[in-house]
Protein backbone atom coordinates (compact mmCIF):
# COMPACT_ATOMS: atom_id res chain seq x y z
CA UNK A 1 0.00 0.00 0.00
CA UNK A 2 1.49 3.17 -1.28
CA UNK A 3 2.30 5.76 1.64
CA UNK A 4 -0.36 8.34 0.26
CA UNK A 5 -3.06 5.85 1.15
CA UNK A 6 -1.76 5.26 4.65
CA UNK A 7 -1.55 8.58 5.34
CA UNK A 8 -5.34 9.39 3.87
CA UNK A 9 -6.49 6.20 5.86
CA UNK A 10 -5.30 7.60 8.75
CA UNK A 11 -6.10 11.34 8.12
CA UNK A 12 -9.27 10.11 7.78
CA UNK A 13 -9.85 7.68 10.49
CA UNK A 14 -9.10 10.63 12.51
CA UNK A 15 -11.69 12.91 10.80
CA UNK A 16 -13.99 9.99 12.02
CA UNK A 17 -13.31 10.00 15.42
CA UNK A 18 -13.27 13.48 15.75
CA UNK A 19 -16.73 13.56 14.51
CA UNK A 20 -18.03 11.02 16.59
CA UNK A 21 -16.24 12.54 20.04
CA UNK A 22 -17.72 16.03 19.13
CA UNK A 23 -20.95 14.69 18.49
CA UNK A 24 -20.59 13.27 21.88
CA UNK A 25 -19.20 16.06 23.89
CA UNK A 26 -21.50 18.20 22.36
CA UNK A 27 -24.57 15.75 24.04
CA UNK A 28 -22.88 15.42 26.90
CA UNK A 29 -22.34 19.17 27.24
CA UNK A 30 -26.15 20.39 26.07
CA UNK A 31 -28.14 17.33 27.72
CA UNK A 32 -27.34 19.03 31.59
CA UNK A 33 -27.86 22.08 29.95
CA UNK A 34 -31.48 21.17 28.38
CA UNK A 35 -32.53 19.33 31.54
CA UNK A 36 -31.42 22.58 33.40
CA UNK A 37 -33.60 24.73 31.60
CA UNK A 38 -36.35 22.55 32.26
CA UNK A 39 -35.68 22.05 35.87
CA UNK A 40 -34.98 25.96 36.34
CA UNK A 41 -39.36 26.13 34.72
CA UNK A 42 -39.97 23.45 37.33
CA UNK A 43 -37.81 25.78 40.35
CA UNK A 44 -39.90 28.91 39.08
CA UNK A 45 -43.30 27.13 38.75
CA UNK A 46 -43.07 25.76 41.76
CA UNK A 47 -41.45 28.91 44.08
CA UNK A 48 -44.65 30.18 42.33
CA UNK A 49 -46.81 27.46 44.29
CA UNK A 50 -45.17 28.21 47.41
CA UNK A 51 -45.85 31.42 47.27
CA UNK A 52 -49.37 30.81 46.30
CA UNK A 53 -50.19 29.06 49.44
CA UNK A 54 -49.08 31.91 51.52
CA UNK A 55 -50.95 34.94 49.67
CA UNK A 56 -54.09 33.52 48.32
CA UNK A 57 -56.90 33.63 51.11
CA UNK A 58 -58.55 29.87 49.56
CA UNK A 59 -62.38 29.69 49.58
CA UNK A 60 -64.55 30.10 51.13
CA UNK A 61 -61.91 33.04 52.45
CA UNK A 62 -62.94 31.91 56.07
CA UNK A 63 -62.28 28.35 56.45
CA UNK A 64 -60.13 28.50 59.32
CA UNK A 65 -62.79 29.98 61.77
CA UNK A 66 -65.62 28.85 61.00
CA UNK A 67 -65.01 24.96 61.01
CA UNK A 68 -68.84 24.35 58.81
CA UNK A 69 -67.21 26.27 56.24
CA UNK A 70 -66.03 23.57 53.49
CA UNK A 71 -62.61 24.22 52.48
CA UNK A 72 -62.95 24.07 48.62
CA UNK A 73 -59.37 25.80 47.34
CA UNK A 74 -56.76 25.92 49.80
CA UNK A 75 -54.96 29.29 50.67
CA UNK A 76 -53.56 30.50 54.47
CA UNK A 77 -53.37 34.49 53.94
CA UNK A 78 -55.68 36.70 55.76
CA UNK A 79 -58.73 37.78 53.87
CA UNK A 80 -58.54 41.31 52.25
CA UNK A 81 -54.77 41.73 53.92
CA UNK A 82 -52.96 44.64 52.47
CA UNK A 83 -49.56 43.22 52.22
CA UNK A 84 -48.14 39.72 51.41
CA UNK A 85 -47.47 36.70 53.78
CA UNK A 86 -49.87 37.72 56.63
CA UNK A 87 -51.58 34.60 57.36
CA UNK A 88 -54.63 34.04 58.94
CA UNK A 89 -54.43 33.06 63.49
CA UNK A 90 -57.23 30.25 62.24
CA UNK A 91 -56.23 28.61 59.12
CA UNK A 92 -52.96 28.29 60.71
CA UNK A 93 -54.02 26.62 63.85
CA UNK A 94 -56.30 24.19 62.02
CA UNK A 95 -53.19 23.01 60.45
CA UNK A 96 -51.41 21.94 63.38
CA UNK A 97 -52.65 18.08 64.36
CA UNK A 98 -52.96 18.35 67.69
CA UNK A 99 -55.58 20.89 67.42
CA UNK A 100 -59.42 19.33 68.06
CA UNK A 101 -60.63 21.53 65.26
CA UNK A 102 -57.44 20.60 62.72
CA UNK A 103 -57.24 19.78 59.06
CA UNK A 104 -56.87 16.59 57.58
CA UNK A 105 -53.59 16.53 54.93
CA UNK A 106 -56.07 14.68 52.96
CA UNK A 107 -58.71 17.58 52.86
CA UNK A 108 -55.64 20.18 52.32
CA UNK A 109 -54.35 18.11 49.41
CA UNK A 110 -57.67 17.75 47.38
CA UNK A 111 -58.98 21.82 48.11
CA UNK A 112 -55.29 22.37 46.12
CA UNK A 113 -56.59 20.57 42.89
CA UNK A 114 -52.92 19.58 41.89
CA UNK A 115 -53.23 15.74 42.20
CA UNK A 116 -49.22 15.79 41.17
CA UNK A 117 -47.96 18.22 44.19
CA UNK A 118 -47.69 17.08 47.95
CA UNK A 119 -46.54 19.63 49.80
CA UNK A 120 -45.85 20.18 53.48
CA UNK A 121 -45.71 22.94 55.53
CA UNK A 122 -43.42 23.79 58.24
CA UNK A 123 -44.08 27.21 60.54
CA UNK A 124 -41.61 28.03 63.34
CA UNK A 125 -39.95 30.78 65.40
CA UNK A 126 -37.01 32.53 63.95
CA UNK A 127 -34.92 31.01 66.97
CA UNK A 128 -34.99 28.62 69.60
CA UNK A 129 -35.06 28.86 73.17
CA UNK A 130 -33.82 25.87 75.80
CA UNK A 131 -34.66 26.07 79.60
CA UNK A 132 -32.63 24.50 82.51
CA UNK A 133 -33.35 24.01 85.91
CA UNK A 134 -29.63 25.68 87.47
CA UNK A 135 -30.51 25.75 90.95
CA UNK A 136 -33.39 25.37 93.67
CA UNK A 137 -33.93 27.49 97.34
CA UNK A 138 -36.09 26.69 99.99
CA UNK A 139 -37.09 28.55 102.65
CA UNK A 140 -40.32 28.16 105.39
CA UNK A 141 -42.53 29.83 103.28
CA UNK A 142 -40.82 29.66 99.21
CA UNK A 143 -39.14 28.25 97.37
CA UNK A 144 -36.48 30.32 94.58
CA UNK A 145 -36.05 28.88 91.21
CA UNK A 146 -32.72 30.07 88.98
CA UNK A 147 -33.25 28.37 85.76
CA UNK A 148 -30.72 28.92 82.87
CA UNK A 149 -31.90 30.44 79.35
CA UNK A 150 -30.28 29.61 76.20
CA UNK A 151 -31.40 31.49 72.97
CA UNK A 152 -29.82 29.45 69.37
CA UNK A 153 -30.39 29.81 66.36
CA UNK A 154 -29.17 26.72 64.01
CA UNK A 155 -26.76 26.80 67.11
CA UNK A 156 -25.49 30.37 66.60
CA UNK A 157 -26.21 31.87 70.23
CA UNK A 158 -28.74 34.73 69.86
CA UNK A 159 -28.89 38.03 71.69
CA UNK A 160 -32.62 38.72 73.28
CA UNK A 161 -34.93 40.39 75.85
CA UNK A 162 -36.31 37.86 78.01
CA UNK A 163 -39.98 37.77 79.69
CA UNK A 164 -40.87 35.21 82.14
CA UNK A 165 -43.74 34.10 83.74
CA UNK A 166 -44.22 31.63 86.29
CA UNK A 167 -47.68 30.07 87.01
CA UNK A 168 -49.23 27.63 89.84
CA UNK A 169 -53.07 27.31 89.73
CA UNK A 170 -53.86 31.21 90.08
CA UNK A 171 -50.27 32.51 90.96
CA UNK A 172 -48.63 34.27 88.40
CA UNK A 173 -45.21 35.93 89.10
CA UNK A 174 -43.13 37.34 86.38
CA UNK A 175 -39.30 38.32 85.52
CA UNK A 176 -37.51 39.83 82.80
CA UNK A 177 -33.89 39.67 81.67
CA UNK A 178 -32.17 39.11 78.62
CA UNK A 179 -29.41 36.69 77.08
CA UNK A 180 -25.69 37.81 76.44
CA UNK A 181 -24.05 37.61 72.79
CA UNK A 182 -23.47 34.53 74.00
CA UNK A 183 -27.27 33.66 73.65
CA UNK A 184 -27.06 32.24 77.70
CA UNK A 185 -29.44 34.18 80.51
CA UNK A 186 -30.38 33.22 83.64
CA UNK A 187 -33.88 34.15 85.36
CA UNK A 188 -34.84 33.89 89.03
CA UNK A 189 -38.27 33.90 90.73
CA UNK A 190 -39.94 32.76 93.87
CA UNK A 191 -43.10 30.21 94.30
CA UNK A 192 -45.13 30.01 97.67
CA UNK A 193 -45.24 26.70 99.40
CA UNK A 194 -49.06 27.29 100.00
CA UNK A 195 -49.31 25.37 96.65
CA UNK A 196 -48.22 22.50 95.29
CA UNK A 197 -48.24 20.59 92.01
CA UNK A 198 -47.13 21.26 88.27
CA UNK A 199 -46.19 24.78 87.57
CA UNK A 200 -45.06 26.52 84.16
CA UNK A 201 -42.51 28.52 82.96
CA UNK A 202 -43.18 30.67 80.29
CA UNK A 203 -40.27 32.73 78.61
CA UNK A 204 -40.41 34.91 75.45
CA UNK A 205 -37.69 36.30 74.08
CA UNK A 206 -37.39 38.78 71.92
CA UNK A 207 -34.62 39.88 69.21
CA UNK A 208 -36.04 42.33 67.40
CA UNK A 209 -39.78 43.84 67.35
CA UNK A 210 -42.12 41.54 66.07
CA UNK A 211 -39.29 38.76 66.22
CA UNK A 212 -39.92 36.28 68.88
CA UNK A 213 -39.62 33.15 70.18
CA UNK A 214 -41.13 30.98 73.33
CA UNK A 215 -40.74 28.01 75.74
CA UNK A 216 -43.07 26.67 78.01
CA UNK A 217 -41.49 24.31 80.73
CA UNK A 218 -43.29 21.94 83.05
CA UNK A 219 -41.64 21.25 86.18
CA UNK A 220 -42.74 20.20 89.79
CA UNK A 221 -43.31 22.69 92.76
CA UNK A 222 -43.45 21.78 96.35
CA UNK A 223 -43.92 17.82 95.44
CA UNK A 224 -42.36 14.39 95.17
CA UNK A 225 -44.26 14.06 92.05
CA UNK A 226 -43.23 14.63 88.89
CA UNK A 227 -45.28 17.20 87.18
CA UNK A 228 -48.31 15.88 85.12
CA UNK A 229 -47.42 14.83 81.60
CA UNK A 230 -48.57 17.18 78.37
CA UNK A 231 -52.82 16.39 77.74
CA UNK A 232 -53.43 14.48 80.77
CA UNK A 233 -56.40 16.85 82.42
CA UNK A 234 -57.34 18.65 79.35
CA UNK A 235 -56.79 18.55 75.73
CA UNK A 236 -56.47 22.68 74.95
CA UNK A 237 -57.46 23.56 71.27
CA UNK A 238 -57.86 27.57 70.55
CA UNK A 239 -59.93 29.02 67.50
CA UNK A 240 -61.76 31.77 66.72
CA UNK A 241 -60.71 33.55 69.80
CA UNK A 242 -62.59 30.86 71.50
CA UNK A 243 -60.53 28.11 74.02
CA UNK A 244 -61.64 24.46 73.71
CA UNK A 245 -60.70 22.39 76.43
CA UNK A 246 -62.16 18.90 76.71
CA UNK A 247 -61.74 17.56 79.90
CA UNK A 248 -60.09 14.11 80.21
CA UNK A 249 -60.86 13.40 84.03
CA UNK A 250 -63.28 14.59 86.26
CA UNK A 251 -60.87 17.36 87.12
CA UNK A 252 -61.82 21.07 85.82
CA UNK A 253 -59.86 23.82 84.73
CA UNK A 254 -60.78 26.88 86.93
CA UNK A 255 -58.50 29.31 86.06
CA UNK A 256 -57.67 29.86 82.87
CA UNK A 257 -54.92 32.84 81.33
CA UNK A 258 -53.32 34.26 78.26
CA UNK A 259 -49.86 35.52 78.64
CA UNK A 260 -48.25 37.44 75.88
CA UNK A 261 -45.00 39.31 76.34
CA UNK A 262 -46.43 42.33 77.25
CA UNK A 263 -49.66 41.32 79.05
CA UNK A 264 -51.40 38.85 81.24
CA UNK A 265 -55.31 38.75 81.16
CA UNK A 266 -57.59 36.21 82.59
CA UNK A 267 -60.34 34.52 80.61
CA UNK A 268 -63.68 34.53 81.19
CA UNK A 269 -65.48 30.89 81.03
CA UNK A 270 -68.82 30.82 78.37
CA UNK A 271 -70.21 27.82 78.31
CA UNK A 272 -69.84 23.78 78.74
CA UNK A 273 -70.63 20.53 80.07
CA UNK A 274 -69.05 18.15 81.89
CA UNK A 275 -66.59 17.08 79.43
CA UNK A 276 -65.65 20.24 77.53
CA UNK A 277 -65.30 24.30 78.72
CA UNK A 278 -65.33 26.90 76.49
CA UNK A 279 -63.28 30.25 77.39
CA UNK A 280 -63.24 33.45 75.27
CA UNK A 281 -59.72 35.21 73.91
CA UNK A 282 -59.06 38.90 74.31
CA UNK A 283 -57.85 39.91 70.93
CA UNK A 284 -54.81 41.73 71.84
CA UNK A 285 -52.82 44.30 69.38
CA UNK A 286 -49.55 42.83 70.86
CA UNK A 287 -46.93 41.51 68.84
CA UNK A 288 -46.48 38.32 69.76
CA UNK A 289 -47.55 34.62 70.26
CA UNK A 290 -50.30 34.11 72.81
CA UNK A 291 -50.03 31.06 75.15
CA UNK A 292 -53.01 29.92 76.70
CA UNK A 293 -52.93 28.53 80.17
CA UNK A 294 -55.02 26.47 82.10
CA UNK A 295 -55.12 25.05 85.79
CA UNK A 296 -56.50 23.31 88.23
CA UNK A 297 -56.96 21.31 91.50
CA UNK A 298 -56.50 17.27 91.10
CA UNK A 299 -59.47 16.11 93.49
CA UNK A 300 -57.84 13.07 94.59
CA UNK A 301 -54.45 14.03 95.42
CA UNK A 302 -55.31 18.37 96.04
CA UNK A 303 -52.60 19.19 93.73
CA UNK A 304 -52.20 21.43 91.42
CA UNK A 305 -52.35 20.77 87.49
CA UNK A 306 -51.68 22.85 84.22
CA UNK A 307 -51.98 22.78 80.91
CA UNK A 308 -51.01 25.05 77.92
CA UNK A 309 -51.13 25.55 74.38
CA UNK A 310 -49.67 28.26 71.95
CA UNK A 311 -52.10 30.48 69.32
CA UNK A 312 -51.48 30.22 66.96
CA UNK A 313 -50.37 26.86 67.42
CA UNK A 314 -46.73 27.12 66.46
CA UNK A 315 -44.50 25.63 65.94
CA UNK A 316 -46.53 23.16 63.81
CA UNK A 317 -45.19 20.37 61.07
CA UNK A 318 -48.17 19.86 57.89
CA UNK A 319 -47.99 17.70 55.29
CA UNK A 320 -46.00 14.56 54.06
CA UNK A 321 -42.58 13.80 55.47
CA UNK A 322 -40.66 13.28 52.72
CA UNK A 323 -38.32 11.29 54.32
CA UNK A 324 -37.08 8.97 51.52
CA UNK A 325 -33.95 9.66 49.80
CA UNK A 326 -36.34 9.49 46.63
CA UNK A 327 -38.32 12.15 47.88
CA UNK A 328 -35.78 14.12 49.36
CA UNK A 329 -33.71 14.11 45.74
CA UNK A 330 -36.85 15.31 44.02
CA UNK A 331 -38.65 18.13 46.32
CA UNK A 332 -38.25 21.56 46.68
CA UNK A 333 -37.81 23.51 49.16
CA UNK A 334 -38.48 27.33 50.26
CA UNK A 335 -38.25 29.23 53.30
CA UNK A 336 -40.36 32.28 53.78
CA UNK A 337 -40.59 34.94 56.46
CA UNK A 338 -44.51 35.16 57.47
CA UNK A 339 -46.74 37.15 59.49
CA UNK A 340 -49.32 36.08 62.39
CA UNK A 341 -50.90 38.25 64.20
CA UNK A 342 -47.79 41.53 63.77
CA UNK A 343 -45.33 38.81 65.25
CA UNK A 344 -43.09 37.34 62.61
CA UNK A 345 -42.51 33.55 61.89
CA UNK A 346 -40.10 31.51 59.65
CA UNK A 347 -41.85 29.00 57.35
CA UNK A 348 -40.36 26.73 55.00
CA UNK A 349 -42.50 25.08 51.75
CA UNK A 350 -41.63 22.00 50.80
CA UNK A 351 -43.18 21.10 47.27
CA UNK A 352 -42.77 17.46 45.38
CA UNK A 353 -40.80 18.07 41.89
CA UNK A 354 -42.64 15.35 39.53
CA UNK B 1 8.47 12.17 -5.52
CA UNK B 2 7.69 9.98 -3.25
CA UNK B 3 8.89 12.92 -0.83
CA UNK B 4 6.40 15.12 -1.75
CA UNK B 5 3.61 12.69 -1.16
CA UNK B 6 4.86 11.97 2.31
CA UNK B 7 4.15 15.79 2.76
CA UNK B 8 0.93 15.48 1.49
CA UNK B 9 0.00 13.10 4.19
CA UNK B 10 1.87 15.07 6.74
CA UNK B 11 -0.15 18.36 5.87
CA UNK B 12 -3.49 15.70 6.24
CA UNK B 13 -2.52 14.91 9.27
CA UNK B 14 -1.76 18.15 10.20
CA UNK B 15 -5.37 19.58 9.16
CA UNK B 16 -7.13 16.93 11.28
CA UNK B 17 -5.49 17.95 14.42
CA UNK B 18 -6.28 21.20 14.07
CA UNK B 19 -9.46 20.65 13.36
CA UNK B 20 -9.78 18.65 16.74
CA UNK B 21 -8.49 21.68 18.14
CA UNK B 22 -10.65 24.14 16.29
CA UNK B 23 -13.68 22.08 17.99
CA UNK B 24 -12.37 21.05 21.36
CA UNK B 25 -11.52 24.99 21.74
CA UNK B 26 -15.02 25.51 20.85
CA UNK B 27 -16.37 23.25 23.34
CA UNK B 28 -14.16 25.16 26.06
CA UNK B 29 -15.66 28.54 24.98
CA UNK B 30 -19.28 27.93 25.12
CA UNK B 31 -18.28 26.20 29.30
CA UNK B 32 -19.10 29.57 30.37
CA UNK B 33 -22.08 29.99 28.72
CA UNK B 34 -23.26 27.06 30.24
CA UNK B 35 -22.14 27.82 33.76
CA UNK B 36 -23.83 31.44 33.46
CA UNK B 37 -27.47 29.30 33.11
CA UNK B 38 -26.11 26.72 36.01
CA UNK B 39 -27.89 29.11 38.72
CA UNK B 40 -30.52 30.16 37.54
CA UNK B 41 -32.76 28.01 40.18
CA UNK B 42 -30.66 30.01 43.08
CA UNK B 43 -31.40 33.92 41.48
CA UNK B 44 -34.90 32.82 41.74
CA UNK B 45 -34.88 31.29 45.40
CA UNK B 46 -32.89 34.54 46.37
CA UNK B 47 -34.64 37.22 44.37
CA UNK B 48 -37.76 35.99 46.25
CA UNK B 49 -36.38 35.65 49.50
CA UNK B 50 -34.47 38.62 49.61
CA UNK B 51 -37.98 41.01 48.55
CA UNK B 52 -39.92 39.01 51.39
CA UNK B 53 -37.19 40.15 54.08
CA UNK B 54 -37.73 43.76 52.94
CA UNK B 55 -41.20 43.23 52.51
CA UNK B 56 -41.58 41.95 56.44
CA UNK B 57 -38.93 44.98 57.23
CA UNK B 58 -40.93 47.50 55.90
CA UNK B 59 -43.99 46.19 57.61
CA UNK B 60 -45.48 48.97 59.50
CA UNK B 61 -43.32 51.48 57.98
CA UNK B 62 -40.37 50.38 60.15
CA UNK B 63 -37.63 50.38 57.70
CA UNK B 64 -38.43 53.83 56.55
CA UNK B 65 -38.34 55.21 60.31
CA UNK B 66 -34.90 53.26 60.28
CA UNK B 67 -33.35 54.90 57.48
CA UNK B 68 -34.87 58.20 58.38
CA UNK B 69 -33.33 58.03 62.09
CA UNK B 70 -29.69 56.40 59.88
CA UNK B 71 -29.63 53.35 62.50
CA UNK B 72 -27.84 51.22 59.80
CA UNK B 73 -26.77 48.98 62.74
CA UNK B 74 -30.30 48.45 63.72
CA UNK B 75 -31.18 47.26 59.93
CA UNK B 76 -28.50 45.37 59.66
CA UNK B 77 -29.33 43.71 62.54
CA UNK B 78 -33.05 42.93 61.78
CA UNK B 79 -31.56 41.77 58.05
CA UNK B 80 -29.09 38.81 60.10
CA UNK B 81 -31.67 37.80 61.93
CA UNK B 82 -34.48 37.32 58.89
CA UNK B 83 -32.28 35.88 56.26
CA UNK B 84 -31.32 32.18 56.96
CA UNK B 85 -27.37 31.60 57.78
CA UNK B 86 -25.65 30.71 54.78
CA UNK B 87 -26.83 34.45 53.04
CA UNK B 88 -24.77 36.99 53.05
CA UNK B 89 -25.82 40.82 52.57
CA UNK B 90 -25.64 44.00 51.67
CA UNK B 91 -28.06 46.90 51.43
CA UNK B 92 -27.59 50.57 49.71
CA UNK B 93 -29.68 52.98 50.33
CA UNK B 94 -30.42 55.68 47.39
CA UNK B 95 -32.24 58.84 47.81
CA UNK B 96 -34.26 60.60 45.63
CA UNK B 97 -31.30 62.21 43.91
CA UNK B 98 -29.32 58.45 43.84
CA UNK B 99 -26.94 59.77 46.44
CA UNK B 100 -25.55 56.89 48.42
CA UNK B 101 -27.42 57.80 52.43
CA UNK B 102 -25.28 54.71 54.47
CA UNK B 103 -22.51 56.56 55.56
CA UNK B 104 -21.30 52.85 56.43
CA UNK B 105 -21.62 49.78 55.24
CA UNK B 106 -24.87 47.92 56.01
CA UNK B 107 -23.67 44.11 55.30
CA UNK B 108 -22.48 40.65 56.68
CA UNK B 109 -19.59 40.81 54.99
CA UNK B 110 -17.87 40.63 51.51
CA UNK B 111 -20.06 39.26 49.11
CA UNK B 112 -17.85 36.77 47.38
CA UNK B 113 -20.09 34.83 45.20
CA UNK B 114 -20.74 33.86 41.42
CA UNK B 115 -24.36 34.39 41.92
CA UNK B 116 -25.14 37.46 43.89
CA UNK B 117 -28.57 38.51 43.47
CA UNK B 118 -29.71 42.73 43.27
CA UNK B 119 -33.38 43.28 44.66
CA UNK B 120 -34.44 46.89 44.20
CA UNK B 121 -36.76 48.11 46.27
CA UNK B 122 -38.79 51.13 46.32
CA UNK B 123 -39.72 52.69 49.39
CA UNK B 124 -41.92 56.32 50.83
CA UNK B 125 -41.62 56.96 54.54
CA UNK B 126 -44.61 57.59 55.80
CA UNK B 127 -43.62 60.23 58.52
CA UNK B 128 -42.35 62.52 56.43
CA UNK B 129 -43.14 61.05 52.63
CA UNK B 130 -39.49 61.06 51.61
CA UNK B 131 -38.65 58.73 48.50
CA UNK B 132 -36.06 56.09 48.89
CA UNK B 133 -34.63 53.62 46.61
CA UNK B 134 -33.06 50.60 48.39
CA UNK B 135 -30.71 48.13 46.48
CA UNK B 136 -30.42 44.90 48.69
CA UNK B 137 -27.45 42.32 47.34
CA UNK B 138 -27.78 39.08 48.11
CA UNK B 139 -25.54 35.90 47.60
CA UNK B 140 -25.19 32.28 49.14
CA UNK B 141 -22.10 32.25 51.98
CA UNK B 142 -18.97 30.04 50.18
Amino acid sequence: MPVTSLDTLLASSIMICLVLASMASVFAAIQPFLKHQVSHHEVEANLNLAEYLLIEAGMSASWGSNINESLVIFGLANQNSPVPFELNIDKVTRLNEKNIYNLSFLEAFNSLNMKDKPFRIIIKPLFNITVNLASREENDSAITYRFNILAERSNFPVKAALKCYAVIKDYVVSCSSQTSSLGEGLIEFSLPKSLSGTALLIVFAETEPKMLSYTVHRFSHNSINPPSSEGRYALLSPLNYTLRADLNSSNRILHAMAFTYNYVFNLTETEGDSATQYFIIPKILDESIMILVGTGLNASSSECFAEWVSYPQIPLDFGLGFTSKYQLADSFSFRFLVTINSAIYECEVILWGS
Amino acid sequence: MKILMNKKGQVRTLEALLAVAVVFAALLLTRPIYASYDNLGDYDVLYTMGLNVLVQLDRDGDLGRLISERNWAEIADRLSIMLPLGVSFNLTVYDEESNILNDRPVSSGLIDSKCVVSIQYILVDRSNLRFYVIRLQLAWMK
